[in-house]
Formats: C-alpha cells, structure tokens, sequence
C-alpha cells in the first residue's frame, strides 16, 4: 500500500506533469494569442502547447496503468522488493519519457518564439 | 478484497501536478480533520502484541513519514531550480537535463528507501495482522505524501 506515496513522489517530483506545469501554465494559449501578432507563428505555438497538454495527460494513463499493477503486485502480503522494483522503474521510465516530452515541447516553443514574445507570454505566469 | 484505490490516487495526483492547483482524491464529504499517521501508529499497538514486533513496526512508520517528508522538500526544491531555468528564454536543454537528471537520480533513491520501509513493515505483521493495518497504512501515507507536497490533505472515504 505504499504505492500511493512512493508513486506519487517518484513521479510528481520533476515528472512530466511538474516539470509541463512550471512552462505550459493554463493561460498560456490565451496569452499567445494576445502577445503574438504574427498569426501563423501564434497558432504554431498554441498547437505546441496543446500538444504538450495531450502527452502530459497521456503520461497520466500510462502512470495509472503502471500503478494499478503495482497495487496488484502489493496486496499479497509476503510481496518482495523483487515484485515492485520492476513498477518503479517502469515509473521511472515514465517520469523520464515525459520530462523529454515537455523539453521537446518547450523547446520548439522557443524556436516559434521570439525572445521579447517568451518573455511576455511568461510575464502573466505566475 | 482491496479496491483499486492507488490508480485514483496517483491519476489525481498527476492531474494536480499538471495543473498546479488542488490535491484532490476524493469522494464528496469525506475531507476531515484527521491524523492517519498517528491513527497508524495506534493501531500498530493495539493490534500487534509481540512488543518487539510493534515495536520495529514503529520504527517503519517513523522512517516512512520521514523519507516521504524529505521527498517533499526534495519536490520543492526541485522545482524552485527548475523553475527559472526552463522558463528562461536562453537555457540550453542539456542545462535542464542535467537538472533534471540529478533530481530524478535523488528521487529514485528515496522511492526505494520508502519501498524498503514498507516492505519491512510489512514483512512484521502477520496476515491477520496485515488485514488489520493495510488499509490505514494506505491512508497514512497517501496522507503523509499529501502534505509533503504541500497540498491539503484530502482522505479518500473509508470502505
């Protein structure tokens, strides 16, 4: 039952979901739109957030799939560290996955990005 | 029979962490105060007899709540490094990898740490024993990994 709280940990802490929300923050579609004048530029980098979005809630399912196993492996009660390692490396794969997902996501957002647009689309972050 | 009760968990928590906002895990009207750790601990000396025994299992429940409370802070600084830098326009990416890398390097170790602890926990109790403690085991450390990462403290209801 410990998998709750080493999953959540082993994933949250620098995981894709963390590592997307300091970069990819809710308004951030709406303040590209406002900040970047050039349209197709605009919607190139409001398609790189969304895109961003699907595989942050993609990595979400996957976590959920590994965790329900884990929980399946756990509930015996003469489980084994043997029996769980593999689940936590498959979250850490996971975690990993993610975190080159969101720096792919973000660094194409640069690319599309002037400096002076990514410094005032960050500007109303918090 | 146990419930699937840690993929709820950790969907919400992935979801939270996503959108920064609320830890939630939840079942309507079941937010209370409560001490699931202490409520462990007690059930830990009332269920378990052999003073030895509960004993060691004590010390597995200090040593859990410790790790996942120094894997919080880790979350914490973590971020607070992270932060800036992928937010900074001029960051190389092998600057955030290598960021990256080393926290997930010190996360992997703490995980294991806590996996460790609980095994030892769990390898104490008996099977009745074990029927009796899992499920506040689950809680409080759901608990504790809640407010770790500073987020409210929200108990899944009791089956």
């Amino acid at each position: 039952m410990i998998a709750a709280a080493v999953l959540s940990l082993s994933l949250l802490a620098g995981g894709n979901g963390a590592l997307g929300a300091q970069v990819f923050f809710p308004e951030m579609a709406a303040a590209i739109k406002k900040i970047v004048t050039d349209g197709a530029r605009a919607d190139a980098a409001v398609g790189i957030v969304e895109q961003s979005r699907k595989e942050s809630e993609a990595t979400v399912k996957r976590a959920a799939e590994v965790a329900k196993q884990f929980q399946k492996a756990d509930t015996k009660p003469d489980t084994v560290l043997a029996d769980l390692q593999p689940f936590l490396d498959s979250i850490a794969a996971e975690r990993q996955r993610g975190q080159k997902e969101s720096l792919d996501s973000v660094f194409a957002l640069k690319k599309t990005l002037t400096e002076d647009e990514w410094k005032a689309v960050f500007a109303g972050a918090k | 029979m146990k419930r699937p009760f840690l993929p709820r968990v950790l969907v919400l928590c992935c979801v939270v962490a996503a959108l920064s906002t609320t830890l939630a895990w939840a079942l309507p009207g079941t937010k209370k105060k409560a001490d699931p750790i202490g409520d462990l601990r007690a059930a830990v000396a009332k269920n378990v007899a052999d003073p030895d025994r509960a004993s060691r299992m004590s010390s597995s429940v200090d040593e859990m709540e410790r790790l996942i409370r120094e894997a919080g802070a880790l979350v914490a600084k973590r971020q607070q490094e992270l932060a800036p830098l992928v937010r900074d326009y001029r960051a190389s990416r092998e600057a955030v990898e290598a960021k990256l890398a080393e926290g997930n390097d010190q996360r992997a170790a703490l995980a294991r740490k806590v996996l460790d602890a609980h095994l030892a926990f769990k390898k104490e109790a008996t099977p009745a024993e074990w029927k009796k403690l899992a499920k506040l085991e689950e809680r409080a450390l759901a608990y504790a990994a809640a407010s770790s990462l500073g987020q409210e403290p929200i108990l899944a209801k009791e089956n």
